[in-house]
């Protein structure tokens, strides 16, 4: 319970920011809410090994921020802390779900981070990463394309298993398929390039709801529209495309029983609450038990939600920690999204402005789809929370995502704009005001 | 509504923030700023429906049997009262000395079913309200002194609508014999009373469960007959062919039939009326009061089939129920594919034809309800430790299945059996009782379920009963005259 009420408190002022002295108390409450969590798993289990987790999480954390700080000083602090924000909530929730898991997705995370190090260093670098947009369209076709013929689980094919690590290439896909549009829409738009780029967009979407992964086809098509509108500015496109998208969208689900499938259970749940319904009504109970404040971290069941670690991350985090608080995670996605769209407008450079777009585009739809999808708002098209669910896949590009916006907004900086790049904090005001209401 | 005022204020916001900030003006650019309220717009989509789903939905959504959550809240509440419409307690929670729990029910056996069981798989209203009697909306202030002393809150007290008077009557009035009695208010759709036999003493579950689990089905003490009990209609079901039959012929009043006690169609089998009695010439009326097998089975072969299904499904054949505790679907199969046998046993309640005693109560209740079927309910109010009103239960309508007029001519005809047809128990009781006997065969040999329903007074109706008692015989224990015990009960009160 008090627990609940800190990290009510934390967010609130989380997405207060006043710069450095607003980073740091970020920072604290971060590390409160994480040094609680743990203690509660610890209190729980007297088990020692979450003492040990925690410790070296909190390390992790703390270098994270700390080299960040002192390596690209210019970076943009409230994108890392609300990553880091995000991941210690996802740590705290997997460790209570499966210590081995939350062990796992530690390693992935330390790695993906070593990683998206070297990622500003080498977009200052190589400047031409605009001019390899076949290359792009080459490498994300053929690797979704051998998911489709690869292994299968849950269903959805969605894993490519090269030796004892397996991927799942859609998440590196995405970041490589808003490259590529970048790339073709920044050469021209004039109508022949459009043609060109939808076909190859079209046939990335095929290949995935082929594969029955409806939620990356999803982000993929919105990714696609909205790059598109943001790059020939004609709001007429906008316009088509939703309708294009609703069309094939009924297409869809004339053609695919895994669609119908999911439109089913959501329409009505209930009446397949033994098979194929489980997994929402488990989700919806999950949210229902929590209600505001939640039932406290290791007081409810958010296990018995089938893959509760991956897509129902939201509902198990509701479940323990109430709505409250899942509206405050809500609100710094959204704050995220906020941020690289700001980014996105200050970058001169027609390429990389379309990237940082398609890629908070790419953020935003994603957390869009896993909480609507929950909740039963929209069907349910099992994509991850990022930075928050269990997934090194997802964890990894998640972060290289993140990485390659700072590197834009560090880059941005060095071309001698750092005067409103200041102001823009401003932005997030906007968010907590209405926070307070 | 909120959502909009809230999207609004942004956008507000937005703006004076961007019109203080001229520099920024110039850099942001059009497309990405829409693309960004587009977001915030799905966004704030998702918060409102969050706190819509918290606010209105939730609660309903988790007392769900599949919801194992719940059984976690005993923990930290004493399961709150189950009690009858005027306050009399069904079930209650003591806890002895030393801490433990223990879950008493004062009447013993008469409300076995219909309350149920809290242990042991859970049933009743015990499983229906599972969530309310585990929670405790008393104050704030209160709940967070259990917290901090963590002694247990008290739970929730559960009102039905069950009344004891009723209940006693139809359990004494059914005696030992195996069958159901379910009485409803006509015009809400709360159940007054509603018995099973045989019964079980729920105070000895502990004891008594692994022995109660080994009867066959036949001897169930744990299955609700009520609802659960499937039956052939019998002569019961000649209401819905009643419908039908007036549905498709607008001068019904012009029939008449002359019945020799049997009928034989070329090809298909021999149906016999009961007790191969001749009733002579009859019109529509008479041969309803005489429950005449002869003429129904030939009106049945004049239906139009897949009509006649139609019918039958949206009187919630084949369907489900909305009653909220266990239940059978009652099941209707004829088609157009079935032979002149089949149509001819189907429109006098025999064939493939099952009902529950509480679909044929739903029935005859939306007769009484001038064709409105209302919607079952079993619990009108949840109240707190204090008595104040956490959830109110309101009668709904749940479907509007006849014109006033078919109702009023159907109410015609069942008063006609009680004053000149098979309901004759019926035709000196001070109330005007209006209703539909029934005898239905259940194996190849002479034994009969019996059955009766109906609903009184005649104007304005009080009450609707449906009784069935198995392998009753007409002369030897009838279901018409254990129904008259019930609804003597009921207007003697």
């Amino acid at each position: 319970m008090y627990y609940t009420y800190a990290s009510y408190r934390g967010s609130t002022i989380h997405n207060e920011k006043k710069r450095r002295h607003i980073y740091r108390l970020q920072n604290f409450i971060m590390f409160t809410v994480h040094f609680i969590g743990y203690l509660i798993l610890y209190l729980q289990d007297e088990n020692m090994e979450f003492a040990i987790l925690y410790l070296e999480q909190f390390v992790f954390l703390f270098v994270i921020i700390a080299i960040y700080d002192n390596v690209y000083p210019k970076a943009s602090r409230l994108l890392i802390n609300n990553m880091c924000m995000l991941m210690s909530i996802g740590f705290i929730m997997l460790a209570r779900l499966s210590y081995d898991k939350c062990e796992k997705q530690f390693m992935i995370a330390v790695v993906g981070t070593i990683i998206a190090f070297f990622v500003p260093w080498l977009l200052k670098k190589v400047r031409s990463f605009r001019k390899f947009a076949w290359l792009y369209c080459i490498m994300g076709l053929v690797l979704l394309f051998s998911v489709l013929l690869g292994s299968r689980i849950f269903g959805a094919n969605l894993v490519l298993t090269i030796g004892v690590v397996s991927v799942q290439p859609a998440e590196f896909v995405k970041i490589i398929f808003v490259m590529f549009i970048a790339s073709m829409f920044n050469k021209s738009t004039d109508f022949r390039q459009i043609v060109i780029t939808t076909v190859v967009a079209a046939a990335h979407v095929l290949i995935l709801v082929a594969s029955n992964d409806l939620g990356a086809a999803l982000i993929f098509f919105v990714v696609y529209l909205m790059m598109l509108y943001e790059a020939t500015k004609k709001t007429m496109y906008l316009l088509g495309g939703l309708v294009a998208g609703s069309v094939s969208a009924c297409i869809a689900y004339q053609l695919f029983s895994h669609v119908r499938t999911r439109v089913l259970i959501w329409l009505d749940p209930w009446t397949y609450i033994d098979d194929q319904g489980y997994q929402i009504t488990q989700s919806l109970f999950s949210i229902g038990m929590g209600s505001w404040f939640g039932v406290g971290l290791c007081a409810g069941m958010p296990y018995k939600i089938p893959v509760a670690e991956k897509d129902f991350m939201f509902s198990a985090i509701t479940e323990e920690f109430g709505v409250v608080f899942s509206i405050c995670i809500i609100l710094i996605c959204l704050n995220c999204l906020m941020l690289m769209m700001n980014i996105a407008s200050m970058c001169k450079t027609n390429f990389y402005r379309l990237v940082a777009v398609g890629l908070a585009v790419t953020y935003g739809f994603q957390v869009f789809l896993t909480v609507g999808g929950v909740m039963k708002l929209i069907p349910l098209t099992g994509v991850t929370l990022p930075f928050v669910s269990y997934g090194g896949s997802s964890m990894i590009s998640s972060i290289i995502l993140f990485a390659i916006i700072n590197g834009m907004y560090i880059m941005r900086q060095d071309e001698g704009e750092s005067n409103e790049a200041e102001r823009k904090t401003g932005k997030v005001k906007v968010n907590e005001k209405e926070k307070n209401r | 509504m909120k959502q909009k005022e809230k999207l609004e204020k942004l956008k507000s916001m937005k703006r004076k923030k961007i019109d203080s900030d001229i520099y920024e003006k110039k850099i942001r650019n059009k497309e990405t700023n829409i693309i960004s309220f587009i977001f915030v717009g799905l966004f704030m989509i998702l918060t409102g429906y969050l706190i819509y789903f918290n606010a209105f939905i939730g609660p309903e959504v988790i007392n769900n049997a599949y919801n194992k959550r719940i059984d976690n809240l005993s923990t930290k509440v004493v399961r709150g009262e189950i009690l009858s419409a005027d306050g009399n307690v069904l079930a209650s929670t003591t806890t002895d000395a030393d801490g433990n729990e223990n879950r008493v029910y004062p009447y013993g056996s008469v409300f076995s079913h219909v309350v149920g069981l809290e242990s042991h798989g859970k049933s009743g209203i015990e499983k229906l309200s599972n969530f309310f009697l585990l929670s405790s909306k008393s104050n704030v202030i209160e709940e967070i002194a259990n917290d901090v002393s963590s002694t247990k809150a008290v739970g929730d007290n559960v009102v039905t609508t069950l009344n004891v008077t009723l209940q006693q009557a139809a359990s004494k009035a059914l005696g030992d014999n195996k069958g159901a009695v379910v009485v409803m208010e006509p015009s809400t759709g709360k159940i007054l009373a509603m018995v099973s036999k045989p019964d079980y003493d729920p105070n000895e579950a502990d004891a008594m469960m692994n022995e109660w689990i080994t009867y066959d089905s036949a001897d169930s003490v744990l299955l609700n007959r009520a609802t659960q009990g499937l039956y052939p209609p019998g002569s019961t079901f000649k209401i819905l062919t009643t419908i039908e039959y007036l549905r498709e012929n607008p001068n019904y009043n012009n029939f008449s039939y002359n019945c020799s006690g049997s009928t034989t169609t070329k090809g298909a089998s021999t149906i016999h009326c009961f007790n191969e009695t001749a009733h002579g010439s009859e019109d529509l009326n008479r041969a309803f009061a005489n429950s005449c097998n002869s003429a129904f089975a030939t009106i049945g072969q004049t239906l139009n089939v897949q009509k006649y299904r139609s019918l039958c499904e949206s009187f919630s054949f084949n369907n489900d129920l909305p009653i909220g505790i266990e239940y059978n679907k009652s099941s209707f199969q004829l088609d157009t594919n079935s032979n002149v046998s089949e149509i001819m046993e189907t429109s006098i309640g025999q064939g493939k034809t099952l009902i529950t005693p509480m679909l044929n109560l739903m029935i005859v209740a939306t007769i009484a309800n001038k064709g409105v079927m209302m919607q079952p309910y079993l619990v009108d109010k949840v109240v707190n430790s204090d008595n104040q009103i956490v959830q109110q239960y309101d009668p709904i309508e749940y479907k509007k299945l006849m014109t006033e007029q078919e109702a009023q001519i159907l109410t015609g005809y069942m008063r006609s059996v009680v004053t000149i047809g098979t309901g004759s128990s019926f035709k000196n009781a001070s109330y005007k009782m209006v209703g539909k006997t029934g005898s239905a065969q259940y194996d190849s040999s002479e034994n009969y379920h019996s059955w009766f329903v109906g609903f009184a007074p005649e104007e304005n109706p009080e009450i609707a009963i449906s009784v069935i008692l198995e392998g009753g015989y007409t002369n030897v224990a009838s279901a018409q005259a254990v129904a008259k015990k019930i609804v003597d009960a009921y207007f003697n009160k």
